[in-house]
């Protein structure tokens, strides 16, 4: 631990970085966490590309992760009776056995109609007013947090799109449409027996939970570890400019 | 005949044992599955089913051999647990050994040893004790954790290492300058060079050792006081001289052991076993100490160090006055001593039995430790060489990964179908449950001691609370329905029974015989803690004694504690009846009631079921237990924020780069650009400004990807010199700059014409052996294609002869061209690098030009690695990180860098004995199907 590499040639390193050159990852463990995750997470082409070059056996058939990655398509694109009906024709069960994922689905759909209204200065409100008391209403009462996800969604009608507070415009941003459509992709992938989580999910967790740990015990650690996304970067700087992700 | 049981009994259990592994019975399902491993691994070695029959006649006749030390007669029942252990030991290695191919009878030696060990019971120890000392070995409870995947890669390296020294003398002769001077030196030099199967990458590091302390394995000689004597390799501890007068009761005498107990561990183990000849009070203490604590005093007396004493069975932490903790202990008994490091607590177990927390707030580099006062006190240590009494596998686990609450659901489901209720039993209610197993044994003894009349009114209570108690299925269920007992297997529960000996051969007892009578299933398991040999010997002696009176129970035999045994035991003990009454006939009612002996010994069925309330709460708790600790560093792991990685990249954005990254970066070209797209359709679908520019995320044509991917590709291939000309037209400094890239791209080059030699040879003698034997598939095949292809060539003969005499001679000469290359090609190498100072340059060049030694290099065990294609993986990843570095960029993708930055970190965290200690990398890391 203690000792530092006596080499000339790079200045000052901190044995961590040394430590963590002889860490050899086996490649084909690296493969698999990305086959698992281009699968699970539904990326069909790259995944039945990446088991050609990478010569691994596909995780799952490329139809079945095109049809997740689909309704998961529409949901991103708020177009949620398309992802309904899909989710209904691929697994009629998954709604009917998730109260509150169907109620969430709903819920995103209001929220898509408001936001539709909202775009044009006097929009017309009642669609969204009718959804909500044809859809919403009688599901609200059978569960507390139904009917505050509700009342809250049914203030977006109430107050100007450009003055929402903090908690209201939320809902209007990308992240709750991806938020259910990974609660759906997850869904799924429980009905069919699959794995729910990406492996790399949690091995991102792991890394960060790592450092916290090591640094609240106040471990001898460099300032920052960097993760060498953008390390490429700084060398090519001078060269030609390439975008951080890429090398 | 009385005196045949006790020695005789230990080794019953042995001749029925189904598989493998003899002599080693596996008292935790995690041994099992330790012996069932190193089995696959030579599964040669275990063809021994005839032998340990044959092992248990001796028994059976020659039962004096086993009393031949008055010590090892006593406690028969520890020495027999010391001696399984050394066999599994060896059954391990041997395994580990065979599975490298590095020890040729390695395979064989399990089967010897174990043979041996059992045999010799008393004599084995000493015996081979001297060559287990050297073995490695692994604590049970630790298997799989990646403290000893450590050690044992260091084990490893440490053997090749060792090897390696060897092999560099014996290989001298072996240079190129006789080896290229004549082809026909393959029979001289072979011999030399077996046993050569270093790697030649993988050396330990040195840091490695710094990082990596060792397992404690004996009393440290060194470190012990001059009036004890360490015995038996150092697992045996002995205060023979007798005490001067003026030592009062201050003075004491302690040894340590040979190394620290590691922190990495998370919870480290070990158990003492008792071995004095005296049943008298013991004076010793067991517990852990510094070096800095005097070896004149009890551990526990002074600062640094903590013990548990037999004497008062206080525990002593750092002070003269110890507190009340568990019962005194005295001869015959096993302490256990364990510590986790995570909590910084330390407990002790006696015979099997968890007595609860004895310290916290545990620091310090601490040692395994004894210390006695009395002359004649003799302990003997288990560092895990041997199966522990306490099921510390069990504990262990079930605090690495307890079963999930869904395990307990089917386990008990199964028993519990139409009991809905929630199966999360609270404390409260644990206690309650054990309650009532307590009531329900209390009747039960009271039933044994009553009158007829009591009895029947007992009974009938007895069944009624049982049909009323919660649980009350299990409790009920039949000794020998398997399923029940798979159950408590399952939840870790351990079962105790009951065994009550009755004299009364009524119902009851033809019940039990034909219950248990089986003979077929054999026994797996053995009584747990105690001594068993010597609590048999009472059950026999006690039973013989006491025939005359009406019932006894095994709980009044062995001063007051209940016989504890598994289902396997009461197989055991009722064949006791069946051996003395019947030797040879079929068990069974008929059995027993023909016995020699008028009233011989039954067991009452069915025997009770019973749970030990202590044991029952701590167990249960455990696996009950909603916070067990891997369970909530888990959901801790999993509740981690990833924001602070790399911001402003939320955890999918961070996601989607490390993949993308890693996707061009090793050059997967055709999936990065697939996922760039398909990433980019998600995001554009996200953005809620339909016309808003998505950037990022367009896989840019990159020409040196291509470039690399084309050159790995060669090397993949084995096409080295196509690697070579790529590399030098596309990044014509990188091999000038790496030098030891360009050397192993030239080794591997020769390697590479080894090997098609060797191909080439071995095609050549086995197309000639397939056509003159004619008996494989493919012949016939070949004279189905042969007839289709040559239907208007009527004499097909030709056909064959032409090829069997050409195509042999075609392939000679091709062979002998190549051969001659591959020479010339290594004069040029050895020529080039002759001169290199470089250890791993000069450690390369031998082990290639080894291979020109063997006739059939790819079949002899001793190079065959070096030929795998397998091989090319690390040259090419060389190779193309050389060239990504000559280029600026990272040799390894942030991926990787992530992936080795967490391993590094939960080494640090593992070093302190910290979370880290629970945590595996590949657990994370590694997708789980079927979840």
């Amino acid at each position: 631990m203690a000792s530092s590499t006596a080499s000339t040639a790079t200045p000052v390193r901190h044995t961590f970085e040394r430590r963590v050159e002889d860490v050899k990852p086996l490649k084909s463990d690296i493969n698999a966490l990305i086959l698992d995750y281009l699968t699970t997470e539904g990326y069909p082409s790259a995944a039945a590309r990446f088991s050609k070059e990478a010569n691994l056996r596909p995780q799952q058939e490329e139809e079945s992760v095109k049809a997740r990655r689909q309704i998961q398509h529409s949901i991103h694109s708020g177009n949620i009776q398309e992802a309904v009906d899909a989710l209904n024709e691929l697994e009629p069960q998954v709604l009917d056995s998730n109260p509150s994922l169907h109620f969430a689905l709903l819920r995103l759909q209001l929220v898509e109609l408001i936001r539709k209204c909202n775009a044009t200065p006097g929009g017309d409100i009642t669609p969204a007013l009718n959804f909500a008391t044809a859809q919403l209403a009688p599901r609200a009462p059978t569960n507390k947090e139904f009917m505050e996800d509700l009342e809250r969604t049914m203030a977006l009608l109430v107050f100007p799109s450009d003055s929402l507070e903090p908690p209201l415009a939320a809902l209007l941003q990308p992240g709750l449409r991806q938020s259910v459509a990974d609660r759906v992709n997850k869904a799924i992938l429980a009905c069919q027996n699959q794995r729910r989580d990406a492996a790399i999910r949690s091995l991102v967790r792991l890394r960060a939970w790592a450092e916290n740990t090591a640094r609240e015990a106040k471990r001898d650690l460099p300032a920052t570890i960097e993760l060498g996304l953008d390390g490429d970067q700084r060398d090519e700087a001078h060269e030609n400019g390439h975008e951080p992700m890429i090398t | 005949m009385t005196n045949s049981y006790p020695s005789g009994s230990p080794g019953v259990p042995d001749s029925s044992m189904p598989t493998g592994a003899p002599g080693f019975m596996p008292r935790r399902s995690s041994y099992a599955s330790v012996v069932s491993g190193a089995a696959s691994g030579a599964p040669q070695s275990f063809q021994q089913p005839s032998r340990s029959g044959a092992f248990s006649h001796f028994l059976l006749s020659q039962p004096s051999d086993f009393n031949y030390d008055s010590t090892y007669s006593n406690f028969g029942g520890h020495s027999r647990y010391e001696n399984r252990g050394y066999d599994m030991d060896l059954t391990t290695n041997g395994g580990s050994h065979g599975r490298s191919g590095s020890w040729g009878r390695g395979g064989q030696l399990p089967s010897f040893s174990s043979a041996f060990g059992l045999l010799m019971n008393g004599h084995g120890y000493g015996g081979f004790g001297g060559g287990y000392m050297d073995q490695f070995f692994v604590p049970s409870y630790l298997k799989g954790s990646k403290y000893v995947q450590k050690l044992e890669e260091a084990h490893r390296a440490k053997l090749s290492a060792h090897k390696e020294g060897h092999s560099a003398q014996s290989s001298q002769p072996g240079s190129l300058s006789t080896s290229a001077s004549s082809i026909n030196l393959h029979a001289k030099i072979a011999p030399s060079h077996r046993g050569m199967t270093y790697d030649l990458i993988e050396k330990a590091p040195p840091l490695e050792d710094e990082i990596l302390p060792p397992l404690p394995s004996k009393w440290n000689n060194q470190d012990k006081h001059a009036a004890l004597e360490v015995l038996s390799d150092g697992q045996e501890v002995k205060f023979a001289g007798p005490k001067p007068e003026r030592d009062r009761d201050h003075e004491a005498y302690a040894v340590r052991a040979d190394h620290p107990m590691p922190p990495q561990c998370g919870i480290y183990y070990f158990e003492v076993t008792i071995i004095s000849r005296k049943r008298e009070e013991s004076s010793i203490g067991i517990g852990f100490s510094s070096k800095a604590v005097p070896l004149s005093r009890l551990p526990g007396w002074e600062p640094e160090s903590w013990a548990y004493h037999g004497d008062d069975g206080h525990s002593f932490c750092c002070q003269n006055s110890g507190k009340h903790y568990g019962p005194p202990f005295t001869a015959g008994d096993v302490i256990g001593c364990g510590v986790n490091f995570r909590t910084g607590s330390a407990f002790f177990t006696k015979n099997g039995d968890h007595l609860g927390t004895a310290f916290r707030e545990i620091k310090g580099k601490l040692y395994p430790s004894v210390g006695m006062k009395k002359a004649g006190e003799h302990v003997r240590v288990n560092f895990g060489q041997s199966p522990f009494i306490f099921d510390i596998d069990g504990m262990m686990s079930a605090t690495l990964n307890g079963p999930s609450e869904e395990d307990i659901r089917q386990a008990l489901g199964r028993e519990l179908e139409s009991d809905s209720s929630n199966i999360d039993f609270s404390e409260e209610q644990l206690s309650d449950f054990s309650h009532t197993l307590l009531r329900v044994s209390q009747l039960y003894r009271t039933f044994h001691s009553a009158n007829p009349e009591r009895r029947q009114a007992v009974k009938a209570m007895f069944r009624e609370r049982l049909n009323n108690e919660r649980l009350s299925r299990i409790l009920q269920v039949p000794v020998s329905d398997d399923g029940a007992l798979d159950l408590f297997r399952t939840v870790r529960t351990e079962i105790l029974w009951e065994v009550v000996v009755t004299t009364d051969l009524g119902a009851q007892t033809s019940i039990s015989a034909s219950n248990y009578g089986d003979t077929q299933s054999g026994a797996t398991l053995s009584l747990i803690g105690g001594s068993p040999r010597s609590t048999l010997t009472t059950l026999d002696d006690e039973a013989q004694q006491h025939s005359a009176e009406s019932t006894i129970t095994v709980s009044d035999l062995s001063r007051g504690e209940t016989i504890r045994a598994t289902r396997s035991a009461i197989r055991m003990l009722n064949r006791i009846p069946d051996t003395v009454a019947n030797q040879g006939t079929q068990p069974g009612a008929s059995a027993v009631n023909q016995g020699r002996q008028p009233q011989p010994i039954a067991l009452y069925n069915p025997p009770l079921l019973m749970i030990r309330p202590s044991c029952l709460t701590s167990m249960w708790t455990n696996i009950f237990r909603k916070q067990q600790e891997k369970k909530h560093i888990r959901q801790e792991i999993e509740a981690t924020s990833t924001a602070k990685l790399a911001p402003p990249l939320n955890e999918t954005e961070l996601i989607q780069s490390l993949v993308l990254q890693f996707l061009t970066h090793d050059g997967y070209i055709e999936t990065a650009k697939a996922f760039s797209e398909e990433v980019h359709a998600e995001k554009k679908a996200l953005s809620l400004d339909p016309n808003a520019a998505v950037n990022g995320f367009e896989v840019k044509e990159d020409e040196d990807a291509g470039h690399r991917q084309r050159i790995r590709a060669a090397v993949l291939d084995g096409d080295v010199e196509r690697a070579l000309k790529y590399t030098n037209a596309f990044y014509p400094n990188v091999l000038k700059d790496n030098e030891h890239v360009y050397f192993r791209l030239r080794c591997r080059k020769f390697i590479e014409m080894i090997r098609q030699g060797a191909e080439l040879h071995n095609s050549s003698s086995t197309n000639g052996t397939k056509k003159s034997n004619g008996h494989s598939g493919d012949w016939y095949d070949d004279i189905i294609n042969q007839e289709m292809d040559v239907d208007d060539h009527p004499n097909q003969n030709n056909n064959w002869d032409r090829m069997d005499t050409e195509e042999p001679s075609g392939n000679q000469m091709e062979y002998q061209r190549l051969l001659s290359e591959t020479l010339a090609y290594g004069q040029d190498l050895q020529a080039e690098f002759q001169n290199d100072p470089r250890r791993e340059v000069s450690i390369a060049l031998k082990e290639a030009f080894a291979l020109i030694a063997y006739e059939d290099p790819i079949n002899a065990k001793e190079v065959s690695h070096l030929l795998d294609p397998s091989g090319r993986v690390a040259v090419a990843e060389e190779l193309n990180s050389a060239i990504l570095l000559s280029l600026g960029k990272s040799s390894s993708a942030a991926l990787e860098q992530l992936y080795q930055q967490t391993t590094v970190l939960l080494e640090d965290l593992r070093e302190s004995g910290g979370p880290g200690a629970f945590v595996n990398i590949d657990d994370f890391a590694r997708p789980k199907f079927g979840q």
